[in-house]
């Protein structure tokens, strides 16, 4: 069995969380009882998973600086000179912030000021790409599902457009706009039941040792 | 069909057949009926070659105990047996020719003493020897002897040995038919060497007669070790036919004495008998003399005794003449006894030669001292010197005569076929060799090699290779290479695979179920397709794509920008009309309590900020206004970031409505941000069990001077998440909202949880909402602009809600051309293909 | 501080040129502006991990607290040595000791809120569609509130079995659905593309009020510097 220590740690975090959920919450401080103690460990628990969580964000950028790192120090046509920007981003930012704190207007105010605008730029490209997309939306796929998807498409674009809003005045009409509103709930509330299945599914795989992506 | 074993080679063969097929020796007793007992041992050619060697190497040389299983060679025996018969033809005349053996011996008998004497041990070997425990040869009374004729025999032996024996002088009469063998005590005493001239000679007989018990372990060697003095000779035969049926030798724990001498080396040698020349000891003797006990045949049931008794009668001389019994119930004279041409006077003319001459003829007598017959019976002994005889011509008859001695059984009787060698010895040819080993003075200078042709036919190792130089060559070939390199006479490889049998030939069609046979076609087929190119669609639509884009993307900011750039900001937006779901968020927003504090939790990206700000800012505009206490808190890294910027922005705006609110609304006192939750779920659980622990440091710890958020006037009363008003969940994605209802609404304990969210998740979080997990939600910028219409907050410019408006327009009417531009392309194409066909 | 908001905006609205500039095809400029925005969203990010998690959680307790707290600590001070040991491949391995605890403990989350989030109130959410007196309560006409419910109730169903793919295998035949389900299957094919088609409808009105935002804020920016 591949990794059979953090397997064992694994099941054992993991059954104790999932027990708390079963047991009934919150605790009497008066009266702790074995269910407070057994609350509380959980809560020590999800502290180191907070905790080791944030550590695994802070080793994922580092190594991501480090490849930037490597780019640089190639030599030829590898070397990205753009990764020496990215360095000297990170390293200013990093600066501000153990300067300045994140509590700081200033520094919130910059790193706002860099991130915003580049985010919702790309967010307004995406309109075009999807004008784009619409007029080619029945060319690469026909059938049911693409037929439906179009037909929904332009008819929540006028709804959302609040077009059809004006005949929600008529009770017949408000009824069938409401119909028509309510109709990608069952898709969605079946897509989320999917989700679940696959979550549960995935998550007692992982607690009974069948998967171990932690163990490469 | 029952099997009819050869009692010489142990092979099977037809119930009719009279003769071995392999060996030719006789199958059936020609005296009784009984079925011989299997020997131990044959006369195979590996035994043939193994005291064929051991009688050339007998001096220094380790016996060459051959652990054949005596593998039949055919070919060597069809030779053999076509040599027999050759010389049956062409010794009838030459009974004077003697092989130089003979005259260096010097011996000198007269074809009538040799044929006396091979009479007389053909008269041994025919004799029934005595039954023992373990019977292995037919009986006894077949092989016996008379006491004189076996003391002529010895005689005869003595003076081939090494005195220039006048055969015809010193042969002694033969003996006569009735006279009967000897008991086992007449057996055991030794008979009377011959005087004088003939006492080197007897002495290496004597040196190969079986002794018995009493045998040394020399003489062991030479012999057939009897467990009792009164047992045969043969009698460890029994563990060897026990043990193989093609003659090999007993298994090694199972080895009688005489076996396993052989295995030993040899260190001392008993004497043999003189030389029969007394001038000049011939080197076969002399080997006999030196190392008497290398001559060892193994794999024979030599014995050591004389043979002029029926215990002590050689094994090699009933192989010998069981070799070479005649194949014809008549014949009794076989090609390898005619060439002993010495003996073959001395066997006496009424003990003819036995059909099937059984090793209890052969037998030793229970003598201590080795005889001239008993050297003369062993096997070993006799090929080397047998095959220097010349004489094609000898007398068979006379040969074989000359160690058959009378037997009490009736001629007639067959005797079963034994493994002694010279059981059917020619009398004529022992004659011969007798005649001219007295002619030349004796048998000395015997040169190993010089066989007779017949005798050396009878060895299947050159029967079979022929004396040919591939024979020559594998004894003097020096392996060059592998682990035997540098040794002589390695077996060749090539010639071993001949040995050996044809390997199996195993069937190499696969098979293949029926269910591989699928599997196998669909792969073929995918790796097929995988060649293929894909068949792709040709595009009708010819426009460059980047061309298309920015046509698109202007006419998407061309849609945008009029509106915002002519419409007036004072403008109302029109068409605007709060649904359901906005009133209901509205009359929850509407029914919070304002003395506990709000929990709102932003957790959307910044690329959603432009969405959110005209989503939420109404809503947080309602509520500074309702002077509610706000709690912030984010999942997300830029969380705080941006709950802080959407706090200002809505008090900016708010400002610019109501100037007090800035004093009346301070966002130091009334709002406190918690923090950032690093874990995703995890933390919510743990923010959802133990808010306090999960977050309580705010931002600005790395100056060095963490505060506990908590102690702040917002939240100073909150332990639970059931102390905060409600739940504001501010998001972007699905996956944070479902989140966000899945660990924290429970904790909420029926406190509202609502939602702001962007247009692209809101159907997905409709059945939250339709589950009551959602009290209420809003998205995007119409329930924004719809909810500050209803709570009467500043609404954003009409100009927005315009230029929104009318870009859902055009991506409705994007949509639309694209669906008719791909109807009338179809109808083109349909319209197209009939016309083509 | 005015001047920090000039500069600011003055930021933003090159980057937000930058941007745009991608609608003529990848270029130096757009990816000059992607490497800026990587970085310092890096930079922060690291900043306030180390603000909100190593300090407050790790640091400040070890220096300053207690002995049971410090004890606490020992093990997410471990488990955090060793998940800073996969920046170093050929220590990677005694990572997954902490990789280990932080997926035991987040499938067990997942698992518990799939279970009482999700699962158990949707699946009552679907009976409750048909509680007629509710949606009278509300106003709703009956019938078509039990069509509703009907359509609704068919439409996740069709939805679940959508995404069924086993099928039992013949001999010398590809597998295939039974036709009852391939049946439902269609059906949940068209409520799968009527809940794409208002998702896309709601990505594209996300996206424009995004564009509109980017151009009210150029517009902004080039009448106050202009004007």
């Amino acid at each position: 069995m591949r990794a059979p220590f953090s397997t064992a740690l694994a099941i054992a975090f993991g059954l104790v969380v999932l027990l708390g959920y079963f047991i009934p919450a919150p605790c009497d401080p008066a009266n702790p009882g074995l269910s407070c103690t057994f609350l509380g460990i959980r809560v020590v628990f999800l502290d180191w998973g907070a905790i080791l969580a944030g550590v695994a964000m802070l080793v994922g950028i580092v190594n991501l600086a480090l490849v930037h790192w490597r780019k640089v120090r190639m030599a030829g046509k590898e070397r990205d000179l753009l990764s020496a920007v990215f360095l000297l981003a990170f390293l200013i930012t990093l600066a501000a912030g153990f300067w300045f704190t994140p509590a700081d207007v200033r520094f919130q105010r910059a790193v706002l000021s860099i991130q915003t605008p580049v985010e919702i730029s790309l967010m307004a490209l995406l309109v075009v790409t999807l004008a784009y997309a619409s007029l080619r939306l029945l060319q690469r796929r026909s059938g049911l599902m693409a037929a439906s998807f179009v037909i929904s498409a332009l008819v929540f674009l006028l709804l959302m457009s609040g077009l059809l809003g004006l005949f929600q005045q008529v009770p017949l009409l408000r009824e069938l706009v409401n119909l028509i509103n309510r109709l990608p709930l069952a898709g969605a509330r079946g897509i989320l039941l999917g989700i679940a299945l696959g979550s549960l599914t995935a998550g007692l795989r992982i607690l009974l040792g069948a998967d171990r992506p932690y163990s490469g | 069909m029952a099997e009819n074993r050869c009692p010489m080679c142990g092979k099977s063969n037809p119930e009719e057949a009279q003769r071995c097929v392999f060996c030719q020796a006789q199958l059936k007793p020609l005296a009784g009926g009984e079925e011989p007992q299997q020997p131990s041992f044959s006369f195979s050619s590996s035994d043939e070659s193994e005291w064929l060697k051991s009688l050339r190497h007998a001096v220094g040389e380790e016996p060459s105990f051959s652990e054949e299983t005596g593998q039949e060679e055919p070919d060597w025996l069809a030779r053999i047996r076509q040599r027999a018969q050759t010389e049956r033809q062409s010794t009838d005349g030459d009974k004077n020719q003697l092989s130089s053996w003979l005259s260096d011996t010097g011996g000198e008998s007269s074809a009538a003493g040799e044929e006396d004497w091979l009479n007389q041990l053909r008269a041994v070997t025919s004799v029934s020897q005595e039954t023992t425990e373990e019977p292995l040869l037919p009986s006894q009374e077949e092989r016996r002897m008379t006491t004189g004729e076996l003391r002529d025999v010895r005689d005869r032996l003595s003076r081939i040995a090494g005195e220039p024996v006048d055969l015809s002088a010193g042969v002694s009469p033969a003996p006569q038919p009735s006279e009967t063998v000897p008991s086992s005590a007449e057996a055991e005493q030794p008979p009377q060497a011959p005087s004088g001239e003939t006492s080197d000679l007897t002495e290496w007989l004597r040196s190969l007669e079986y002794t018995g018990v009493e045998q040394s372990s020399e003489e062991a060697k030479f012999s057939i070790p009897l467990e009792e003095s009164t047992e045969l000779p043969y009698s460890g035969l029994a563990e060897f036919t026990g043990e193989s049926e093609l003659g090999g030798g007993p298994p090694e724990g199972e080895q009688p004495d005489w076996l396993r001498a052989f295995e030993e080396a040899p260190t001392a040698a008993e004497t043999p008998s003189a030389p029969m020349s007394g001038e000049e000891t011939p080197d076969w003797l002399k080997a006999f003399e030196e190392a008497p006990s290398v001559e060892e045949a193994p794999s024979t049931t030599e014995p050591a005794s004389a043979p002029v008794s029926d215990e002590e009668t050689p094994d090699w001389l009933l192989e010998l003449a069981q070799t070479f019994v005649p194949e014809t119930p008549g014949d009794q004279t076989s090609p390898f006894v005619a060439r002993v041409s010495p003996f073959a006077e001395e066997i006496p003319p009424q003990v003819e030669q036995p059909k099937e001459v059984t090793a209890s003829a052969l037998q030793p007598a229970a003598q201590p001292e080795p005889t001239a017959e008993a050297a003369l019976a062993r096997d070993v002994d006799l090929t080397d010197w047998l095959a220097e005889l010349e004489g094609e011509a000898i007398d068979k008859e006379a040969i074989s005569k000359a160690f058959i001695l009378e037997e009490e059984q009736p001629p007639s009787e067959e005797l079963p076929a034994a493994s002694y060698p010279f059981a059917g010895i020619d009398a004529d040819l022992l004659g011969a060799v007798e005649a001219e080993a007295s002619k030349e003075g004796g048998l000395e200078g015997l040169a190993p090699a010089l066989l007779p042709d017949w005798l050396q036919a009878l060895r299947p190792v050159e029967a079979v290779l022929g004396e040919t130089p591939a024979a020559s060559e594998e004894e003097l070939q020096v392996e060059r290479a592998g682990p035997l390199a540098g040794l002589r006479g390695v077996l060749p490889a090539d010639r071993l695979v001949i040995q050996y049998r044809k390997p199996p030939i195993y069937s190499i069609k696969l098979r293949v179920t029926e269910k591989q046979q699928r599997h196998i076609e669909a792969l073929s087929d995918l790796i097929k397709a995988e060649g293929k190119p894909a068949d792709i669609k040709r595009e009708n639509l010819q426009a460059p794509r980047r061309l298309l884009r920015l046509t698109l993307a202007l006419i998407l900011v061309l849609v945008l920008l009029i509106p915002l750039l002519v419409s007036s900001p004072s403008l109302t937006p029109t068409g605007l009309v709060p649904g359901e779901e906005v009133r209901s968020f509205y009359s929850q927003m509407s029914l919070m309590v304002p003395d506990r504090p709000l929990l709102v939790a932003v957790d959307y990206d910044a690329g959603y900020l432009g969405e959110m700000r005209f989503a939420a800012t109404g809503v947080i505009e309602n509520l500074m206004l309702k002077r509610q206490r706000l709690a912030l808190v984010s999942t997300v890294p830029s969380g705080p970031l941006l709950a802080n910027d959407l706090l200002e922005r809505a008090q900016l705006k708010l400002t610019q409505v109501e100037p007090a609110i800035r004093q009346g609304y301070a966002l130091p006192d009334r709002t406190v941000t918690l923090g950032y939750l690093p874990g995703g779920i995890t933390s919510l659980q743990e923010f959802a069990t133990f808010p306090r622990r999960a977050v309580f440091a705010g931002l600005g710890n790395v100056a060095g001077e963490p505060q506990n958020v908590w102690g702040h006037v917002v939240v100073q009363d909150v332990h639970r998440l059931s102390d905060f008003a409600g739940l504001l969940l501010i998001t972007d994605r699905v996956d944070t909202a479902r989140a966000w209802i899945e660990q924290v609404e429970p904790a909420l304990e029926r406190r509202p949880f609502l939602v702001i969210t962007s247009a692209q998740v809101a159907p997905m979080l409709t059945p939250y909402v339709d589950s009551g997990q959602i009290e209420a939600m809003i998205w995007g910028i119409s329930g924004g602009m719809a909810y500050e219409q209803l709570a009467g907050v500043p609404p954003h410019a009409a100009a927005y809600w315009n230029a929104y408006r009318y870009g859902m327009y055009v991506g409705f009417a994007f949509i639309l051309s694209g669906v008719l531009l791909r109807s009338i392309t179809v109808a083109f194409s349909r319209r197209r293909k009939p016309n083509e066909a | 501080m005015i001047q920090d908001d000039v500069i600011w905006m003055l930021v933003g609205f090159i980057l937000t040129l930058l941007v745009f500039s991608y609608l003529f095809g990848d270029n130096i400029l757009f990816r000059l502006a992607v490497y800026v925005f990587v970085g310092v969203s890096s930079g922060y990010v690291v900043v306030l991990l180390v603000d909100q998690v190593l300090i407050p959680r790790l640091v400040t307790p070890l220096i300053q607290g207690s002995s049971s707290q410090r004890l606490l600590l020992v093990v997410p001070l471990v488990l955090s040595i060793l998940l800073m040991t996969k920046l170093f491949p050929r220590l990677a391995a005694f990572g997954n000791l902490s990789l280990g605890v932080m997926v035991g403990i987040g499938a067990a989350v997942i698992v518990g809120g799939a279970l009482q989030g999700t699962l158990a109130s949707q699946i009552m959410a679907a009976v409750t569609d048909f509680d007629l007196q509710a949606g009278v309560l509300k106003g709703r006409d009956p019938v078509l509130k039990l069509i509703e419910a009907l359509i609704l109730l068919v439409g996740t169903i069709s939805t679940l079995v959508y995404f069924q793919f086993g099928a039992a295998t013949k001999p010398n035949q590809p597998p295939r659905r039974p036709r009852w389900i391939e049946l439902l299957a269609g059906i949940g094919q068209m409520f799968i593309g009527i809940t794409l088609g208002a998702l896309f409808a709601g990505v594209f009105a996300a996206a424009l009020t995004a564009l509109i935002d980017r151009l009210d804020f150029i517009t902004l920016v080039i009448y106050d510097f202009l004007f």
